[in-house]
């Protein structure tokens, strides 16, 4: 190749042309810049905008819930959640240029570990997660939160913020915890009237969009004020119907009663008999809605108005007043008791199998005789029967403002045998909540209507405004108000000289009845050995200011309606009275009870039954004569024993006899008459 | 005019550069600063203090030192093993930031050794072409000894490619391979580079992992989470700009969204707060600041003042125009600084330095002028010579 000499001007040319590169690659920047700026700017500004906003929600306290004298029984005050941001958290565990290596995430576990109470290897997993939100503790305790707050300060520690949100306070603990239900921590009702009432009571939301950096940060920026949403903070209050000291009354002697009878549930209620307003309403078990998660499920179920059982004996003056209003029976109609009925192949007999013979039908209410409502029963006919069944509100919700209401369970007449007719008079073959059988007997109080029960007296807005009133609804008028006085009369006899003498209150005139019935099983049928034991009344019997229900579910012991849940009336409704001033009715109202004993039957205050005792992995069988079957299969099933009965009665011969030790499982024969 | 001489253009474009630089370093730096350091001014802080060092720079070459002094072979072997001893202590003592070790840190301050290879690698070639460019010697890529700067900048590229700064190696090398492009290197080999240039790409693309960065490349958007994240934010910052541009100090980028906001991509912040106004205000400047060097170099007849004003030019403009580029999603991403708008300290007081030369070439070409007009007019050459000169051969230089 020919060497040419290779000239300063022939470099200026090289040059000159990378010159005009470069000037081209600037003309193309332009060229691009104005695709990317003016062309495609608004996209991909768009693009810009959505990154750095995020939609945050902001909760408002939740409203208040409070008794029908302004007394709070659930209050929401903001609490602050405590999260992590590990992204930026760790961004500066990393060392900076100037300053010195600091295992942030270390250092914050070990300080925050005691006061948040979570431990301090599970905190630093939670710091060192990649991300750039994960929750430490919600809710914080305000005095947990300041320790926090100044820990932060102190060491400096980044990543670590809060958010403000509602938490909800139940400051009487678990009273009427089942009315009242539950909150979840996203502040959404889940059981009760938090549930039925999440609407009303939900903190305002307030959405409110900030700008975020790439850590999810908040960026400082005076368009993002958080104070501009600060109006919207207050929300309804709901006044309840129920009467916190009424209240407070009964959970307490709720405790008592399943303390001393060992019962697998209860529920207790009290009503206005003129109004329907519920003044008080408890179920046990119960559980405290602060800590809801700490009880099992079953606790959570409001008993007076998701369960459904067979009412039995309290059932009777409602059967009463149909055959009263279709002019079967007055109170004088002379009823044959016979002790036990035969209804085509079953035999029915009184609950302690003996007749009195010829006595009124008040009497039958009074000593609340099986074989005179049956005989009633069989007179009106399973249409019958169902129609008023219907037309007192059984077999349908009472539309309480509460969740989770059972309809209950009815008879189609038409299916109806007649023992099923026979039964239903004494108030078995029908299943109805505790809510049902009150609202039933309040119209018996009050003269017949039957009302719609309602536990929302009134919901206030902020601003004072009424949003809601509750009050007196009518469903239908059941009886006429003779009828319904007639049956107030023998109700009051019940109490005053019949079986429900233990729900006497000195002074005052209480109508009542008391009611034992067999549990219907899971399985269907009857389950061996339980009962729930009930009692219904209201006060005064003239004039009745109170209507209640208590209803024990599997009472260990003594199981009676009478033996265990009159007493709890009786207590209960003594407190009230006083503590609300109501006057006793006059001396000579007072009814001389002894004077009106059943002729010839003491009342027999139960002997305790005999318990089973254990030694050495065998039960010693007590000796049982003189008990019903009832109590005896009861202490038996404690210890697994069979009971072979022979006869009907009470018990005069056992083998094996009286002392003699068992294994589980062993089949005792009783003879009875 | 608000200049008369390319020497005033660079000085009153170098004080406008810079004093766009502070402000949208400043922009794009006070988040990051605040959660490095807790202090939002840290990184203004820095750029004001390099720039005032970096002026004292500009001015002790421009104006005091003349170029002709580094030219010297002894000096070439100078800068040669001082740089090669400062790439390898980078090696050594360097610190270790995002996978690799490119920066020692002295008493707080940082030193980034590649960016003093790069004017080396200028200084080197401007000595050593410039000498074989003034003696007609030939220059190619494969003889010996003509190829001996060219071989050290490889030993350069060499040592910042372990650090591992692959696209400043790049640089380094391309930047010599430049050079001997303007010292004259036949057709040939310029031809040869492209073939060997087109190769390697090639052969890069065989790796599926290369192909995926290449796709990335022409579509970042295929994975804005990931491989792409960094060219989609940029992307983003840059189109959010619109027109006119946000606020300044309003753009979103700069809180951590756009990895490297302050030092390469500070292009991106800077067309979000200005929009494709204030990019196109900033690339006439650099068309202009380009054209006052090329014009200098164009009128420099020393053959080193020259190829070390070609040099500086190829560095300084070179490395913008691949910047805005690279963040505009025109090239694919390496990592080279914008001038004055990138924070960088070495870098800045390199590009001082840099400038400064070309200064002080200019200043040296004009005193020529000036004396071999006077020698023309048959007066001594300069005003205090006691010399007279007899004989007026133009083909004789001065000196």
């Amino acid at each position: 190749m020919k060497k040419e000499k290779f000239t300063l001007g022939d470099s200026r040319n090289r040059l000159a042309l990378l010159g005009y590169l470069i000037l081209a690659g600037f003309l193309l920047v332009a060229v691009r810049l104005l695709w990317v700026q003016v062309i495609s700017g608004t996209e991909l500004g768009q693009r810009a905008v959505t990154q750095v906003t995020e939609k945050i929600k902001r909760h408002t306290p939740r409203g208040r819930i409070v008794d029908r004298n302004g007394e709070e029984l659930a209050v929401s005050i903001m609490v602050h959640s405590l999260y992590v941001n590990p992204d930026e958290m760790n961004k500066s565990a990393k060392p900076g240029k100037t300053g010195e290596f600091r295992d942030v995430p270390r250092i914050a576990a070990q300080k925050l570990a005691p006061v948040l109470n979570i431990s301090e290897a599970s905190l630093y997993e939670d710091f060192t997660l990649k991300g750039q939100f994960v929750w430490i503790k919600r809710m914080l305790e305000p005095r947990d939160y300041q320790q926090v707050v100044a820990i932060i300060k102190e060491n400096k520690l980044p990543g670590l913020h809060f958010i403000s949100e509602s938490k909800r306070y139940y400051t009487k603990k678990s009273m009427a915890a089942q009315v009242l239900g539950f909150v979840g921590t996203d502040d959404s009702g889940l059981s009760g009237l938090e549930l039925a009432l999440d609407s009303i009571l939900k903190g305002a939301e307030t959405r409110q969009t900030i700008k975020t950096d790439a850590m999810g940060r908040v960026i400082a920026d005076k368009n993002t004020d958080p104070e501009e949403t600060k109006e919207k903070t207050m929300v309804a209050t709901v006044y309840l119907t129920i009467d916190s000291k009424m209240q407070f009354v009964i959970e307490d002697a709720l405790d008592d009663a399943m303390k001393r009878t060992n019962s697998a549930g209860a529920a207790v209620l009290i009503m206005d008999p003129h109004t329907g307003a519920i003044l008080a309403m408890g179920s046990r078990p119960t559980f405290d809605p602060n800590h809801f998660g700490e009880y099992p499920a079953a606790s959570w179920l409001n008993r007076a108005i998701s369960i459904i059982y067979e009412p039995g004996s309290v059932f009777k003056p409602i059967v009463g007043t149909m055959g009263l209003s279709e002019g079967l029976i007055t109170p004088d109609t002379p009823v044959n008791d016979t002790g036990s009925i035969r209804i085509a192949d079953r035999v029915i007999s009184n609950w302690d199998d003996t007749g009195m013979g010829l006595v009124k039908f008040e009497d039958v209410i009074k000593f609340s005789i099986n074989t005179g409502m049956v005989q009633l029963g069989m007179k009106l006919g399973a249409q019958k029967e169902i129609d008023w069944a219907k037309k007192y509100g059984f077999g349908k919700a009472t539309g309480i403002e509460l969740p989770s209401e059972e309809d209950g369970i009815l008879y189609d007449p038409k299916n109806m045998y007649e023992p099923d007719i026979a039964t239903l008079a004494i108030g078995q073959g029908i299943a109805v909540t505790p809510l049902q059988e009150l609202r039933a007997i309040c119209a018996i109080a009050n003269g017949g209507e039957l009302l719609k029960p309602y536990i929302i007296d009134r919901i206030v807005a902020p601003n004072g405004e009424v949003i809601r009133r509750g009050s007196k609804q009518v469903v239908r008028n059941v009886i006429t108000p003779e009828v319904a006085a007639q049956m107030r009369g023998m109700m009051e006899k019940v109490v005053s000289e019949g079986g429900g003498k233990t729900a006497r209150i000195q002074g005052y005139r209480i109508a009542g009845k008391t009611g034992t019935a067999q549990k219907i099983a899971d399985e269907g049928g009857y389950a061996p050995g339980k009962y729930i034991a009930s009692f219904v009344g209201f006060v005064p019997a003239d004039k009745p200011q109170y209507a209640m229900l208590v209803m024990l579910d599997t009472p260990k012991g003594a199981f009676y309606g009478s033996q265990v849940s009159a007493p709890i009336f009786r207590d209960t409704l003594q407190q009230i009275l006083v503590a609300k001033g109501i006057q006793p009715s006059s001396r000579e109202g007072l009814p001389s009870f002894e004077a009106h004993v059943k002729p010839g039957q003491q009342e027999k205050l139960p002997k305790p039954v005999p318990e089973l005792k254990e030694k050495d992995g065998k039960w010693v069988v007590p000796d049982f004569a003189g008990f019903d079957a009832r109590a005896i299969t009861a202490v038996l099933e404690k210890g697994q024993l069979v009971l072979e009965p022979y006869g009907s009665g009470k018990a005069y011969k056992q083998i094996p006899a009286g002392g003699a030790a068992v294994e589980p499982g062993t089949k005792i024969e009783i003879w009875f008459r | 005019m608000l200049w008369e001489n390319p020497k005033d253009a660079i000085i009153t474009l170098m004080i406008l550069l810079m004093v766009i630089g502070c402000v949208n370093v400043f922009s794009a730096s006070f988040v990051t600063a605040e959660a490095m350091t807790g202090n939002q001014y840290h990184f203004l802080v820095r750029y004001l203090g390099y720039a005032a060092v970096g002026c004292l720079v500009f001015w002790l070459t421009g104006f005091r030192l003349n170029y002709k002094r580094l030219m010297s072979p002894r000096f070439y072997t100078v800068i040669a093993a001082v740089t090669v001893l400062l790439l390898a202590a980078t090696l050594g003592i360097g610190t270790v930031v995002n996978g690799s070790r490119r920066w020692i840190y002295i008493g707080g301050f940082s030193l980034q050794a590649s960016e003093i290879a790069k004017v080396s690698v200028i200084l080197m070639a401007s000595s050593y072409l410039g000498d074989r460019l003034q003696r007609g010697l030939h220059v190619s890529l494969l003889g010996y000894p003509s190829n001996q700067a060219l071989l050290i900048s490889m030993l350069f590229a060499g040592l910042i490619f372990l650090q591992p700064d692959m696209g400043t190696a790049t640089i380094v090398f391309a930047l010599m391979l430049g050079m001997y492009f303007l010292a004259g290197i036949p057709l040939r080999q310029i031809s040869y580079i492209g073939f060997i240039g087109i190769a390697i790409g090639a052969l890069a693309l065989m790796a599926p992992y290369r192909r995926a960065r290449f796709a990335l490349w022409l579509d970042p958007w295929k994975d804005a989470q990931g491989g792409g994240y960094q060219m989609a934010q940029s992307l983003t910052a840059i189109g959010s700009g619109g027109l006119t541009g946000l606020p300044w100090g309003q753009g979103s980028g700069k809180f951590f969204f756009l990895p490297e906001a302050h030092t390469d991509f500070a292009f991106a912040i800077f067309c979000q707060e200005w929009g494709y106004v204030g990019a196109l205000f900033l690339i006439i400047c650099f068309v202009i600041l380009a054209r006052a060097l090329f014009c200098i170099a164009m009128n420099t007849k020393d053959r080193k003042g020259y190829l070390l004003v070609s040099g500086s030019t190829l560095f300084l403009i070179g490395q913008s125009v691949a910047n805005m580029a690279m963040v505009t999603g025109v090239l694919p991403v390496i990592g080279v600084p914008l001038l004055f708008i990138s924070y960088g300290g070495t870098s800045l007081l390199a590009n001082m330095f840099a400038l400064g030369l070309v200064v002080s070439v200019y200043r040296s070409e004009c005193a020529r002028e000036i004396m071999e007009e006077r020698i023309a007019a048959g007066l001594p050459p300069t005003e205090d010579s006691r010399l007279r000169v007899v004989s007026a051969n133009r083909n004789r230089r001065p000196f």
